[in-house]
């Protein structure tokens, strides 16, 4: 596995948030020297070990709506082929830094994987993703976040 | 001492904080650990330009800490990530 096997997350869409963390740390700069490295780790799901050559250019929107609500949508990739990519082979991952997610909804062909009750959960694709430019994977993924704290973070990722 | 970056899977920034995708590790760096991580590239870089990096961010530490050593901690909690090595 190689830096190459996975695309970067910076490569997704823009996420809304209620709460900057920028305004958060501008703010108490100092407390900044005190908080500890590591603010958490979990294990990467094995899925997200490796990527599918062909597949481009991955979009999405990831924002919080009303309440604990956070959304996933706008799902689009670009496949240059040569073949189709199989079901099953796009993950969603959503992370909370502080709490838990819970499942709301995931429209079809979203299918939810693992991870509710914890800090990371993860939905696939469970569809086709034939060669093509700005291929819409449907969604949204809604999930439901067990408080307001902290700001989640979430990737798109595929396998070969 | 000096530090470089080491190879990372993914590595997603927002705002001032980031996660990053290690080995087979996923981590959520706080503010002072992912500016300290942006301010290492691929070539070595010496601590104390991580050090002034971190400063021009953060501002200076509170009283009672030391700006080379809280930067020293925090490159070496890098490195124990195998986020970064250091000679």
């Amino acid at each position: 596995m190689t830096a190459d096997d996975v695309k970067s997350a910076t490569e997704c869409g823009p996420a809304t948030r209620g709460l900057s963390r920028r305004s958060v740390v501008r703010t108490a700069a100092h407390a900044a020297w005190a908080v500890p490295v590591v603010q958490l780790a979990a294990s990467a799901p094995a899925f997200a070990d490796s990527t599918l050559p062909g597949i481009e250019n991955p979009t999405y929107t990831f924002s919080r709506g009303g309440s604990n609500t956070w959304t996933a949508a706008g799902f689009t990739v670009s496949n240059d082929g040569p073949g189709p990519l199989d079901a099953g082979k796009i993950q969603f991952t959503a992370i909370a830094t502080d709490g838990t997610w819970s499942q709301n909804s995931a429209a079809s062909p979203w299918v939810y994987v693992s991870g509710a009750g914890t800090g990371t959960i993860i939905y696939s694709y469970n569809a086709q993703v034939p060669v093509g430019t700005n291929l819409s994977l449907n969604g949204p993924i809604v999930i439901n976040k067990s408080n307001n704290k902290g700001d989640p973070t979430s990737s798109l990722t595929y396998q070969a | 001492m000096r530090v470089r970056r080491l190879p990372i899977i993914d590595l997603y920034v927002e705002d001032d904080a980031c996660v990053v995708f290690v080995g087979d590790q996923v981590v959520a760096l706080s503010a002072l650990a992912t500016q300290a991580l942006l301010a290492v590239g691929d070539e070595w870089t010496e601590d104390a330009a991580v050090a002034s990096a971190l400063a021009d961010a953060f501002g200076p530490p509170p009283p009672g800490t030391d700006l080379a050593a809280a930067t020293t901690e925090t490159l070496m909690a890098l490195s124990e990530l195998r986020v970064i090595e250091h000679d």
